[in-house]
C-alpha cells in the first residue's frame, strides 16, 4: 500500500477515543496547540504566573462551591456555620483554609503576572487587548477578595468592610447611595451579607470565569510576547 | 549527530516530562479530592443523636377514648450546625382494656402525613390512598406495612413518646438512625 499520502503516525497524532473525540470537537488539537506552542528564547520561570493564576483561580471556585454546602449568609449564621465548618466538620479546617490562602495567593501572583508583563514590555502592539481584559480581571479578583473577606462575619471582617464601604462614600455625587445600595441599607447588617455573597458567588465569579476565558483567547491569537530586552 | 536521532532524543525528554507531569498531577488531585469528599460526605458519617423522649399530654386526657385523636409534639432536633425543636404529629389510639399506644402519622410508604378520618373510620394518606384501621392495621393500597407504632411510656401521670422515623417502603419496621 502506497503510504506516502497519509499523514505521518508521531505521538502528537491522537488514536482511539482520543481521535474519536478530537475529530468531534478538535478539543485534543487545541490542547496541543496551546502545549506545544513554540516560545521564542525558550522556557521561563518568568512565565508561570499566569498558569498558576489560573489553577489558583480553580482551586478556589472548587474550595468555594464546597464550603458553601455548610455556609449560609445572614448575621445570624454567617459566623457559626463558618465555626462549624471549621470546627465539627471533617476536614473543614483545610478547605477553608485552603480557600482563604488561595485568596492571599492570587493577589500576590496577580501583581508578579502583572510586574512579569510591565518589564518584558509585553503588553504592546497586538497585545493590548490582553492587557486591557488583565486590567478588569484584576478589578474582579480584588473584588473577589474584598467581598470574600467579609462572609465569615468576625470582627476583623465587620469592621475592614465597614471601613471599606465607608471609603466609598468619597466618590462625589454617587458615593452616598452607591454605598448604601452596596449595604442594602445605611448601617452593616444581615442583607450586607447577602449582598456580599450574592457578588462572591454568582456574579463577580461569572464575570472572572467570562473575562478569563477572553483572556486565554487573546493570548492564543496574539501569540507569545518574546524575550525581555 | 545526525538530525532524525536528535528529534529522536527531543520527543524522549518531552514524554517523560508529560509522564512526570501527570503523575504528580495525578497525585495532588487524589489528596485534594479526599478532603472533598470527607467534607460532602460528613453528615452520613455524623448522625445526630439518640432520639429524644416528647411530651404527649396527660394520660386522664385520654382515658376516655374512642377514636384516634392527633397531638402535635415537640422534638428536639440537632441538624448540623442547628439545635432547634421541630414539630410533627402523632395519633394516640386506644388499645383495649385502658392501655394507649402512639402511632406516627408518617406513612410508611413514601412519608406523607396520615390523617384519621372520622366518617370512614379510616386512617387514609392523602397522596396515594394507603387505608389503616382505628390501630393501624394495613387495609389498602400501596403501603408495605401497617403504620409505625412510637415506643412510649406513662411517666408521673403523662404520657411520652419517643418519636423515631422508620424507612419506607419496606414490609418490615427499621428505624433510621
Amino acid at each position: 500500500m502506497d503510504t506516502k499520502h497519509l499523514p505521518e503516525k508521531d505521538s502528537t497524532t491522537p488514536t482511539g477515543w482520543k481521535e474519536w473525540l478530537n475529530s468531534r470537537t478538535g478539543c485534543y488539537s487545541l490542547l496541543r496547540g496551546a502545549l506545544d506552542e513554540p516560545i521564542p528564547g525558550g522556557a521561563r520561570w518568568a512565565y508561570i504566573f499566569g498558569s498558576g493564576l489560573l489553577y489558583l483561580f480553580l482551586s478556589q471556585v472548587i474550595t468555594g462551591v464546597f464550603l458553601a454546602l455548610y455556609y449560609v449568609p445572614s448575621s445570624d449564621h454567617a459566623h457559626t456555620t463558618v465555626a462549624y465548618i471549621s470546627k465539627v466538620v471533617s476536614s473543614g479546617l483545610f478547605l477553608r483554609s485552603l480557600h482563604a490562602y488561595g485568596a492571599t495567593a492570587i493577589v500576590i501572583l496577580l501583581f508578579l503576572h502583572i510586574s512579569q508583563t510591565l518589564l518584558y514590555g509585553s503588553y504592546k502592539g497586538r497585545r493590548e487587548m490582553l492587557w486591557l481584559s488583565g486590567c478588569f480581571l484584576l478589578a474582579l479578583m480584588l473584588g473577589m477578595a474584598f467581598t470574600g473577606y467579609l462572609l465569615p462575619w468576625d470582627k476583623q471582617a465587620y469592621f475592614a468592610s465597614a471601613v471599606g464601604t465607608n471609603i466609598i462614600t468619597e466618590i462625589p455625587v454617587i458615593g452616598s447611595p452607591l454605598q448604601e445600595l452596596l449595604r442594602g441599607g445605611s448601617q452593616m447588617g444581615t442583607l450586607t451579607i447577602s449582598r456580599f455573597f450574592v457578588l462572591h458567588a454568582f456574579v463577580l465569579p461569572g464575570l472572572l470565569i467570562a473575562f478569563i476565558g477572553a483572556h486565554l483567547f487573546f493570548v492564543s491569537q496574539s501569540g507569545p510576547g518574546g524575550t525581555y530586552q | 549527530m545526525s538530525a532524525p536521532a536528535e528529534i529522536h532524543e527531543q520527543m524522549e525528554r518531552r514524554s517523560f516530562l508529560s509522564l512526570l507531569l501527570g503523575t504528580i498531577g495525578g497525585i495532588v488531585g487524589a489528596v485534594m479530592a479526599i478532603p472533598l469528599v470527607r467534607f460532602a460526605t460528613f453528615p452520613l458519617r455524623n448522625r445526630s443523636g439518640q432520639a429524644s423522649w416528647s411530651d404527649v399530654g396527660k394520660v386522664d386526657e385520654f382515658q376516655s377514648l374512642n377514636a384516634p385523636v392527633p397531638r402535635s409534639i415537640d422534638i428536639q432536633t440537632v441538624e448540623g450546625w442547628r439545635s432547634s425543636v421541630m414539630q410533627n404529629s402523632v395519633y394516640v389510639v386506644p388499645n383495649g382494656s385502658g392501655n394507649l399506644k402512639v402511632l406516627s402519622s408518617v406513612c410508611p410508604h413514601l412519608g406523607c402525613a396520615i390523617r384519621w378520618v372520622d366518617d370512614k373510620d379510616r386512617f387514609i394518606c392523602p397522596c396515594h390512598g394507603g387505608t389503616f384501621t382505628k390501630s393501624g392495621e394495613r387495609v389498602s393500597g400501596p403501603p408495605l406495612r401497617a403504620m409505625d407504632e412510637l415506643e412510649s411510656k406513662v411517666e408521673n401521670g403523662v404520657l411520652r413518646v419517643r418519636f423515631q422515623y422508620f424507612r419506607q417502603l419496606d414490609a418490615n419496621k427499621e428505624p433510621i438512625s
